[in-house]
């Protein structure tokens, strides 16, 4: 039997079907997230007991950040220029950072995660979205190696910067 | 066309294989461990009922009812069918391995780690988790509810993480095996029901479980982070105990999202193996293949928008109760699609009942009883008198006890000569239906009586209520006895399996005459599953009895025989 292994378009086509799955499971986490979010909206306002914390203003610089990491990661799928993979994952890890920054800055004015629920929620997403981020940029990594599975690690990332702006929308939106 | 060569010590071929056999026995193997665990609870829980006051404090049969429920629902039979799924699929459609059997391997260690976990916990302060295998808060979020939510529950909630860790991983397998790796000629309507049964309940499993990730995230945030998701002020022994404003309902909802569907992910494929069972001992094709696989589609889908007819007394709005309730009841249109096609494929049929067959038989039987139970419970009407009585738990250990250990049982038998190349003994396996399925099937048909009368369950000492008194309590230690012999009956099984593991009578390639694909792979299959040439795929699953062809059995892989289609094609 010769073990030359699965073939290369059955191969790619595994990648395809994986990434796939594992994007209907993220869509359906924070789906659920976002229906608890609702939930707790509409029975707090009901007894006048909603109050939004506001944002520290780090967030906005951490979109940007975000983004522009795409728009590298972007560049580097089409261009395969590693130097941009490198760009994308630092701007990754100084998101990672922002993410830190807002958490702190969020304690020093005195929200903590059970301050309200409002607070609850929003600690509770952004954790939960940095540790998907976490996750990618290893993924991301192994893209530079690996160029069959770039592709599908770059629009993973892309992904998780749409993640973002539906848990922005959350927060702000809803 | 393997990743993997061969193994050869003994640690790669038996402990930690890259193979999908050997990693579906040792799910099968894992899960029958665990099986005989959650057996002691149920006799633990039965003899409790029937002989109360005598054996456990009450804070310990509630951790026992919590632990057998979480015990059997994720750790046995969902991993008999990522067992069976493991073995099955690469096999049934002509594939080599999984997709990813790295995966595979960890998905299966994983599950180990959880359920050592998930044992783990009987041992830590407080005892294991006690606030029902729903978990639901507030009882499942603080000690000073219940000794069971300490430690217990903390536990229950890391093992649950782990197992819905590994069942994903073992899901995204399955699914990408099932999509890309079919062999040439296997399209996919042309796959056996088993592997349909498998991708629909995956698709269900991989949407359905994120989910409850989120609430069991959220539980954990309200144990130990202070939040209040779920949580709400009570009153224990007159002590305000603070607790936030949350809402317990909302954990209800993520939990029953996952809930509901789960039961449609371990009964589908049990169901849909029955098919291939029924073919091979009626020597008919299973009746009506296609309409099976769009009642089968119409079941999922409809099975993730009905989670709220567990929750029809919860306080939830009535008019949403009402959606529940109607959605609820249309999904027996689909189902019963399936039941009568699994009712006209043994309709008129010369049968052989060797053991997979009276297995599939009764489990047929336990579908029509368990799923004309389920009519009373989707109607808001009358579950509002049914619900929190044994009704509700006859109904649910019919469906997915009864119906997925019986199905399971025949395919074990079943595929059992395929796994190890031995037959299962006839006479013991005969022995082992007989005590098993008409004990099993009258246990949980007398819990219906009971429900009928209003016994009301999770109660430690039903005797303590007078309500319950004319509530057919009679039967409740006949009841007892009867759970006795369908468990002990198992010692027959046990010893079947792994004397006939060793030392079973050789059953050659085809012990069945059967037309599938794993039929053409030696027994046991070797290490790559079909020798040089993949199979290639020329006909549905279910040629039983072809028209025209002087032959009991087209099997898929077989060429087409000489009888020229001019026969088959109707004349002008």
């Amino acid at each position: 039997m010769s073990t030359t292994g699965i073939a290369a378009p059955v191969r790619a086509q595994n990648r395809r079907v994986l990434v796939a799955a594992l994007v209907a499971t993220v869509v359906m986490l924070f789906t659920a997230f976002a229906a608890a979010y609702l939930e707790h909206q509409g029975a707090a306002r009901a007894a006048n007991k909603w109050s939004p914390v506001a944002l520290p203003g780090v967030v906005w610089i951490n979109t940007a950040i975000l983004a522009f990491s795409s728009v590298l990661a972007e560049v580097f799928r089409q261009s395969r220029r590693r130097g941009l993979l490198w760009g994308a994952m630092g701007l990754g890890l100084v998101f990672l950072g922002g993410q830190v920054f807002a958490w702190l800055e969020l304690r020093r004015s005195g929200v903590y995660l059970p301050t309200n629920s409002y607070a609850s929620f929003f600690y509770i997403l952004t954790i939960v979205h940095a540790a998907h981020i976490a996750l990618a940029l290893v993924a991301l990594a192994t893209a530079a190696r690996r160029p069959r599975i770039a592709s599908l690690c770059v629009g993973f990332w892309h992904f998780l910067g749409v993640v973002w702006i539906y848990v922005l929308f959350i927060l702000k939106g809803l | 066309m393997l990743d993997h060569p061969a193994p050869k010590g003994f640690l790669s071929r038996y402990v930690f294989s890259l193979d999908h056999k050997v990693i579906g026995i040792q799910y099968i193997v894992g899960a029958i461990v665990m099986g005989l665990v959650a057996a002691y609870l149920a006799l633990l829980i039965r003899t409790q009922l029937a002989w109360s006051g005598a054996i456990q404090q009450p804070e310990d049969y509630l951790a026992i009812v919590t632990m057998h429920g979480t015990l059997m629902v994720f750790f046995v039979v969902s991993p008999l069918l990522s067992g069976l799924g493991n073995y099955l699929i690469p096999l049934h459609i002509g594939a080599r391995d999984m997709a990813y059997p790295l995966l595979n391997m960890l998905s299966f260690w994983i599950y180990v780690l959880a359920s050592v976990i998930m044992l783990a916990s009987f041992l830590m302060p407080g005892g294991a988790a006690a606030g029902g295998w729903t978990a639901y808060p507030p009882l499942s979020g603080s000690e000073s509810f219940l000794p069971g939510s300490g430690w217990g529950q903390t536990l229950w909630i890391l093992g649950m993480a782990l197992f819905i860790t590994s069942f994903t991983m073992g899901g995204l397998n399955f699914l990408t095996t099932i999509l890309n790796m079919r062999t040439k000629g296997m399209t996919l309507f042309r796959m056996p029901l088993t592997v349909w049964g498998f991708l629909v309940a995956t698709v269900l499993a991989l949407l359905a479980f994120p989910p409850l990730t989120a609430a069991a995230l959220m539980l954990l945030f309200d144990r130990h982070g202070g939040t209040s998701f779920f949580m709400v002020d009570a009153v224990i022994n007159d002590q305000l105990i603070a607790m936030g404003d949350g809402t317990p309902l909302l954990f209800q909802h993520l939990f029953w999202f996952l809930g509901h569907p789960e039961v449609y992910v371990i009964v589908l494929p049990c169901i849909c193996l029955l098919f291939e069972v029924l073919a091979a001992f009626t020597r008919r094709p299973a009746f009506g293949y296609r309409p099976s696989i769009y009642a089968l589609l119409c079941v999922g889908l409809l099975s993730m928008i009905v989670w709220g007819h567990h929750m029809f007394v919860t306080g939830m709005n009535p008019w949403v109760g009402k959606y529940f309730s109607i959605a609820t009841v249309i999904i027996t249109a689909p189902f019963a699609v399936i039941g009568v096609n699994l009712v006209a494929s043994v309709w008129r049929a010369r049968l052989r009942l060797a053991t997979p067959m009276l297995f599939a038989l009764a489990t047929i039987s336990a579908i029509g009883f368990g799923g004309v139970g389920g009519l009373f419970l989707g109607t808001m009407t009358s579950d509002i008198y049914f619900h929190d009585t044994y009704f509700v738990v006859g109904h649910f250990h019919l469906m997915i006890g009864t119906v997925t250990m019986l199905s399971i049982m025949a395919a074990i038998y079943f595929w059992f000569p395929k796994m190890f190349g031995k037959m299962m003994s006839e006479k013991l396996g005969k022995l082992h239906f007989w005590l098993t399925a008409p004990s099993m099937m009258a246990v949980f048909i007398l819990m219906h009586m009971q429900g009928l009368g209003g016994m009301v369950r999770r109660t430690y000492d039903t005797s303590v209520y007078t309500y319950n008194e004319g509530a057919n309590s009679s039967l409740t230690t006949p009841i007892t006895i009867l759970a006795m012999i369908a468990v002990g009956a198992q010692a027959i099984f046990l010893w079947n399996f792994f004397y006939s593991a060793f030392k079973g009578q050789p059953s050659g390639r085809n012990p069945w005459e059967a037309s599938t694909l794993e039929w053409e792979a030696p027994s046991p299959p070797p290490h790559g599953n079909f020798g040089d040439e993949l199979p290639i795929v020329h006909r549905g699953p279910y040629e039983y009895s072809p028209e025209g062809v002087d032959q009991d059995v087209l099997p898929q892989a077989a060429p087409d025989p000489d009888v020229a289609s001019t026969d088959t094609e109707i004349p002008e």
